[in-house]
């Protein structure tokens, strides 16, 4: 029940502001027009899609919620805040279905050859990069730094896989983005296996280690 | 007289700064006690370590009640902005008691304040945000009081911002809360909260370490 009605109320106040989600599916699609990518890198757009509304709608969603005494004082135990969050999996993975079927659709219609099995594919591996996501709780930072920061490592996570300086070469390995694309683009697993692996287990970490105090209160 | 919680040489420190030195005390069963002190000298603080989202640096906290038995409304809690008055009732009160069962908000409005329940109907298809300061304060008082299965209510500073009228609606929601036999625990700076009260303690005293508790059941005259 509490993450029935969780996932009500979440999903209610998502489609109350609209802007965001269409911002979210107009940059890689403006990205992908723009700068011409390859056809491959419709799926490293698409992971864009899903993470960047996991990490806006998921995890900075439990920040703000943090910061409003939300969660101090009606989350007041461990399996409340879990049933929490999978209401927040749920709700953003129903969105990020929705912004990755307009997105294809976007340019399945200006006649661009896609690859409709990504799709599947992309939503297969979101548990991990929702829990990947949550690596942002492990930041007691208020709400605005935490935006600015999320913002300015999303333009990078967008950029590194394209250049080839060693040291994107390494930052691409704390790249959810890139690391969810390397999934499906490639058949060397291992590395890619143990940083995802590790992400998330840092991520279910950062949930249950998360602070109900607000940041921008005065403990 | 039982308590439901005891606080033992509780030191609180934040970055090197301290709030609390050396606190004690005791918040009994079915009574309001009432927290009062200056501005900053850390009511909040004590609440928060009260109910369990702060931890002491030194010292025990003994409670006679688990925290899941212990409601807190802190003074910052702010309603969604994108949920109207309707929503956000339906919400809260199913987050407060998950045991309550799905109802028609009108049916839910029964178990209101009369005069809250007004309110409540009147703004039921406002958003939070178009709502006045007072007004979210008398629904999150009256949620809190009418749907939370707690036994120990903390309140902080909850009748800041109120009027005149709207504060006796707050001190008959008390009166209920008590009659239900839970216990209230709240900070004030207003003497007509303080009055009524059956135990009031002063931060600033305690945090002197002159008094521990003082008991002013002589002033009782509103809360049951």
């Amino acid at each position: 029940m509490p993450i029935s009605l969780h996932l009500k109320y979440i999903l209610l106040q998502q489609l109350r502001q609209p802007i965001s989600f269409i911002w979210t599916i107009a940059l890689p699609t403006t990205l992908y027009f723009t700068f011409q990518y390859q056809k491959n890198d419709v799926a490293f757009l698409g992971s864009y899609i899903v993470f960047s509304i996991y990490i806006y709608g998921g995890a900075l969603y439990i920040i703000a919620h943090r910061e409003s005494g939300f969660l101090k004082c009606l989350i007041p135990s461990r399996r409340s805040l879990l049933y929490f969050s999978v209401a927040l999996y749920i709700a953003n993975t129903l969105i990020a279905l929705t912004g990755i079927s307009v997105f294809y659709l976007l340019l399945y219609c200006i006649n661009e050859e896609v690859l409709f099995t990504q799709f599947l594919q992309l939503m297969f591996l979101s548990p991990a990069l929702y829990l990947i996501s949550l690596n942002a709780l492990h930041f007691r930072k208020a709400l605005s730094e935490m935006h600015t920061v999320i913002n300015i490592s999303m333009m990078l996570f967008i950029i590194t896989p394209f250049l080839h300086q060693p040291i994107a070469q390494v930052l691409n390995y704390l790249n959810p983005i890139y690391l969810h694309r390397l999934f499906f683009s490639s058949s060397e697993y291992s590395a890619h296996w143990v940083t995802t692996l590790l992400m998330t287990s840092l991520g279910i970490i950062a949930l249950l280690r998360l602070d109900r105090q607000p940041v921008e209160g005065r403990a | 007289m039982h308590s439901l919680l005891r606080l033992e040489n509780c030191q609180l420190r934040i970055k090197n700064t301290r709030i609390f030195s050396s606190i004690n005390l005791v918040i009994p069963k079915h009574k309001v006690s009432v927290l009062v002190g200056s501005n900053g000298v850390g009511k909040s603080m004590l609440m928060d370590m009260i109910a369990g989202t702060l931890s002491p640096n030194e010292g025990t906290i003994s409670r006679g009640l688990s925290i899941s038995e212990i409601g807190y409304l802190s003074q910052g809690l702010e309603l969604p902005y994108l949920l109207t008055i309707q929503e956000t009732i339906q919400y809260y009160a199913r987050l407060l008691n998950p045991s309550l069962r799905k109802s028609c908000f009108q049916e839910m409005l029964k178990c209101f304040h009369p005069q809250v329940s007004d309110i409540a109907h009147k703004l039921k298809t406002k958003r939070a945000s178009k709502c006045s300061f007072g007004e979210k304060k008398l629904l999150l008082i009256n949620l809190f009081a009418t749907y939370s299965p707690f036994k120990l209510l903390i309140m902080d500073e909850p009748t800041a911002g109120l009027s005149p009228s709207s504060r006796s609606i707050y001190r008959e929601l008390c009166d209920q809360v008590l009659m239900e036999g839970k216990s209230i625990f709240f900070s004030t700076h207003h003497m007509d909260d303080i009055k009524p009260s059956d135990i009031v303690i002063n931060l600033d005293e305690l945090n002197d370490g002159k008094a521990l508790v003082k008991s002013q059941a002589v002033f009782k005259t509103t809360y049951k």
